[in-house]
């Protein structure tokens, strides 16, 4: 790196530009970002090789008709219990359907119910997580206090009881994780706004006279997006998994819908003869958390290798 | 307009912010019920009357209270007793909207300028902001003072786009002055505003501090504990000891002729080049709680002065000695 | 003998995204029963010079890829760990700005204190306990006895900084690296240190590296100044030859521009610019670009070496161009010729 290029005449102290800037960045408009993060997210061998197969789940999902050979609920009854081939990459289930498009059609389900149900989390989550950390005082205690109480009791089994109470299905399993999984965003959310808090920056918007929306929308969250994210990426396969299991109890999806967690209940019973119909939607819902996991991770080494 | 003369040959009479036996107490809370068992008394009693256009120093050691002063008179935090008027209105009795009305013409720069701008933000939004918030100016005005304001700080339009953390502590500093700057103040609160940074650098800020006093017309509230730098850069002096003001006096008197024992023991320790003079005077012990300040006068239990039991039972109250010098010390 | 002798350090930062060349050339000495005051501002690479001797730079990402550090004639970057051990804590003891960095918070102070004793001496822990509050009294606490038994967070920031010099001190080392032990004091505070510190090293006769940014500080303790920037020293002087002369322009800047009490100037001397980063080992002279003596192209392309001037004082040296003898009569107008520093004595 040259040394800064300063001008040497000291006649015009004070009167140019005195400090020149060490390291420059161009712009810092959101894409350019993006970009820089990606750039250095490629460092990491496991989350470049996750992000691919996030990318290739995705447009699988989006052109599943196209890339499933068959249509997942069609019945063949020549081909009953089928074991893997070439016709047949998956193998077919009792009913003769082609499961390589059943699990085509599930990764559908899978994104689908990642996004919707993380999306719901984090939107309760990180409210309350910012008005408790922010206001503080009774607010907070009374927030904190109702994450602790649910957190005591196992998520998964209130999961359960809450579709069980609702009567299964997707709209009772889309609301069930939800309101049992945004604890951890509002544990997150608040423990970096109170370290926020301590800033100064925060003290200048006061003596600006900034509302408090505004410091929360403008000041705080802008400061803990970066958990948020990667906390995002480390929930979805929790979601992901969950919902497998749900509907593999029996509380998810209805049958014939090619929901994984289905796909796995169904292939259940078959599995010492027919090894092939439980098995492979486990194996893509596996890859998909590790997959995710893996993102989520780096991520985190780039966006704040010092939390958590 | 010239440059201020150190030892003041300008008169400063119109009063800007008088403060009045300001008190900024904490609550301490202990045992199970936490209930409240005492206070921190962070600022007891503290009375100044800053004119306009001078440079009010208030110089103390760390836990003096200086800084929650500050952030007391501005509003950042509430007093606990006292009134505090600036340009004739009672401050402390305002609600959050009338308050926010002359949050224009009080402004604050912190001392740690890395953490007092919002890194989420660029230089231009930073200094934008204020203005947004405090005034009505057309989005044309505003990028018009945003360009005067970063060449005044002497940093470059090209600046402008970048966010606080690509700069050195200096630059960063200047943008906080910058942004400072930008609603036109009467008043600014510099808290430790030099104390983060680098002797060399330190330099430049007061250099432009000064300069843009005269270009802004504005009045300073300058809150250190470098001795040096106060003594370079302001009018008037007031000392800090756990919580109250000890001395109040012109800049070159105080350092002349300091008379509270505190100030002289204060004076004393500053290191000069070629180490410290012989007659110094070596203070014993450390700064009292201020949960639990010592009765009476509060410097008595280190104080290289102390008289007998007046010192320990009678707080001694700031009299004018001489024309223009406050003193709390039975002493005088 | 020369106790510590840096020759030619060079130390460098590789870290995935970049290389920081910190520290780029050092060279001081320090006698026996002698203080030699380390002055820069930050990012000088003074606390990363300290940092080496002591061994304490995690490497990767430092490497230090030159140099030789010699105590009592022996190299410390040859020492295996275990071999550095028996010196660090012992024989070579420091202190930090912070003192929480020696203190472990969920330790007691009188094990804390004890410890460097019980490592590198056969001694008992009665007579190590009566050692530790013997050195914690004489480090200004009066109330040793019950202080052994306190954690570090009860105590005050003076009083934890007096416990680190104790625990530095116990072993009575013939070396102590006291890295900006009173920056972040009070004035007060600080004078009652500086005291502490000055008594106990005529009490121990122990030699001391006293690295700091500051000063006048610095100047009331130190018989030897070494002034750093952009990791290299420009210019060595004892204190008295220091305080009434400055050769080097860098220092030059530097004292100018502190505002002193007795100074009635109107605005400040200040320095152009910014301290470089390098990337790579720097060629030339690190100040050369915000030098008000600057030559010309030699000082870009010619490192000066720390040599004594002509008419300086013996011991006096400098690393600058303009004091090449070519140069002490026409000092602005810059030849042809690629001049080199002539040596000295």
């Amino acid at each position: 790196m040259p040394t800064p290029n300063v001008n040497r005449d000291p006649q015009s102290a004070g009167d140019t530009v005195s400090d020149s800037l060490t390291d420059v960045t161009e712009g810092d408009s959101t894409t350019d970002k993006i970009v820089s993060v990606l750039v250095d997210l490629s460092q990491n061998k496991l989350a470049v090789i996750g992000l691919l197969y996030v990318f290739v789940l995705c447009v699988v999902a989006i052109l599943a008709p196209i890339v499933a050979p068959y249509d997942p609920s069609a019945q063949n009854y020549e081909v009953l219990n089928h074991p893997p081939s070439f016709a047949h990459p998956f193998g077919t289930d009792n009913f003769g359907r082609d499961l390589f498009s059943r699990v085509v059609f599930g990764s559908r389900y899978a994104i689908f119910l990642g996004i919707v149900i993380v999306g719901i989390q984090a939107v309760i989550g990180v409210g309350l997580g910012l008005v408790a950390g922010y206001y503080g005082g009774f607010t907070e205690a009374v927030i904190m206090r109702i994450v602790d109480i649910s957190l005591s009791i196992p998520g998964i089994v209130l999961a359960l009881a809450i579709a069980g109470l609702l009567g299964g299905g997707i709209l009772p399993l889309i609301i069930a994780i939800s309101l049992v999984g945004w604890r951890g965003f509002t544990r997150i959310v608040r423990g970096d706004v109170k370290s926020i808090m301590e800033e100064e920056y925060i003290n200048s918007a006061k003596a600006v006279g900034l509302s408090d929306t505004r410091i929360i929308t403008r000041y705080i969250l802008p400061n803990v997006a970066s958990s948020i994210i990667v906390y995002t990426t480390l929930t979805l396969p929790t979601v992901i998994l969950w919902s497998a299991a749900l509907s593999f109890l029996g509380m998810g999806v209805h049958p014939p819908t090619p929901e994984w967690g289905a796909l796995i209940a169904a292939g259940r019973s078959d599995l010492q003869s027919a090894w092939w119909i439980a098995t492979f939607p486990g194996l893509a819902i596996m890859a998909t958390i590790i997959a995710f996991n893996a993102v989520g991770d780096g991520l985190r080494d780039v966006l704040d290798p010092k939390q958590y | 307009m010239s440059k201020q003369q150190l030892g003041s040959e300008r008169e400063f009479t119109d009063s800007l912010l008088t403060v009045t036996d300001l008190k900024k107490y904490y609550p301490v809370k202990g045992g199970i019920l936490r209930r409240r068992v005492g206070d921190v008394k962070a600022v007891d009693g503290v009375s100044m009357e800053i004119h306009t256009g001078e440079t009010y120093g208030l110089v103390g050691e760390s836990g003096c209270g200086k800084s929650t002063f500050g952030k007391t008179i501005t509003r950042l935090v509430e007093s606990t007793d006292g009134s505090i008027i600036f340009d004739g209105k009672d401050i402390t009795q305002l609600s959050k909207s009338e308050m926010n009305a002359l949050r224009k013409d009080i402004q604050i720069i912190f001392q740690d300028p890395a953490s007092c701008l919002n890194p989420r933000m660029n230089v231009r939004q930073l200094i934008e902001e204020p203005m947004s918030s405090l005034t009505d100016w057309s989005q044309e005005e505003k990028n018009k003072r945003v360009h005067k304001l970063i060449k005044d700080v002497n940093l470059s339009v090209e600046h402008l786009s970048r966010p606080p953390h690509e700069f050195s502590g200096g630059q960063q500093q200047r943008i906080a002055i910058a942004r400072a700057l930008s609603v036109e103040p009467k008043l600014i609160v510099a808290d430790e505003p030099t104390s983060a940074l680098d002797v060399s650098v330190q330099a430049k800020i007061l250099n432009l501090l000064k300069n843009l006093q005269a270009e802004y017309n504005l009045t300073y509230l300058f809150i250190s504990h470098d001795l040096s730098v106060i003594k370079h850069i302001c009018d008037r002096v007031a000392v800090m000891y756990l919580g109250q003001i000890a001395e109040e006096s012109p800049t070159q008197k105080l350092f002349e002729a300091p008379k509270h024992p505190y100030t002289k023991a204060l004076l004393s320790s500053v290191p000069k080049i070629g180490g410290f003079q012989d007659d110094r005077i070596k203070l014993q012990g450390t700064v009292p709680s201020p949960e639990n300040p010592p009765s009476g006068c509060r410097y008595h239990t280190r104080c290289q002065e102390y008289i007998g039991e007046i010192c320990e039972e009678e707080v001694p109250k700031l009299k004018t000695i001489g024309e223009d010098n406050l003193c709390a010390c039975h002493h005088y | 003998m020369t106790l510590l002798e840096l020759k030619n350090l060079h130390v460098r930062f590789k870290t995935r995204a970049e290389t920081v060349y910190a520290v780029n050339g050092v060279n001081f000495q320090v006698e026996e029963n002698q203080v030699l005051g380390v002055i820069g501002e930050s990012g000088c690479g003074k606390s990363v010079t300290a940092l080496s001797i002591m061994g304490l730079l995690p490497s990767p990402p430092a490497d230090i890829h030159q140099g030789e550090i010699l105590y009592k004639g022996t190299n410390l970057l040859d020492l295996s760990e275990k071999e550095l051990n028996r010196i660090r804590g012992n024989e070579i003891a420091m202190i930090y700005q912070d003192p929480m960095e020696a203190l472990n918070p969920s330790l007691k102070i009188g094990f804390q204190v004890m410890e460097p004793l019980l490592t590198h001496r056969d001694i008992s822990k009665a007579d190590a306990r009566e050692r530790a509050i013997k050195i914690l009294n004489e480090c200004g606490l009066a109330d040793a006895e019950r202080i052994m038994g306190q954690y570090p967070h009860s105590l005050s920031g003076g009083m934890q900084q007096r416990v680190m010099i104790a625990m530095a001190l116990i072993t009575e080392p013939s070396l102590l690296i006291a890295d900006e032990p009173t920056t972040a004091l009070d004035v007060t505070i600080q004078a009652q240190i500086m005291d502490l510190l000055d008594n106990l090293r005529n009490d121990f006769n122990t030699s001391m590296v006293f690295i700091t940014h500051d000063i006048p500080v610095v100047s009331g303790i130190s018989d030897r100044i070494a002034v750093m920037y952009a990791g290299k020293v420009v210019e060595t002087a004892t204190v008295e030859q220091f305080m009434e002369n400055q050769l080097h322009p860098y220092t030059q800047s530097l004292m100018k521009s502190i505002p002193k009490i007795g100074d009635t100037a109107e605005e400040l001397p200040i320095i152009e610019g910014v301290v470089p980063t390098f990337d790579q080992n720097p060629k030339g002279c690190v100040f050369a670009s915000r030098c008000p003596e600057y030559l010309g192209p030699e000082c870009d392309n010619e490192t000066p070496r720390l040599s004594v001037p002509t008419d300086a004082a013996q011991g006096h040296e400098t690393a600058c161009h303009i004091y090449a003898d070519e140069y002490l009569e026409t000092v602005s107008k810059p030849t042809d010729q690629t001049i080199a520093q002539t040596e000295e004595k």
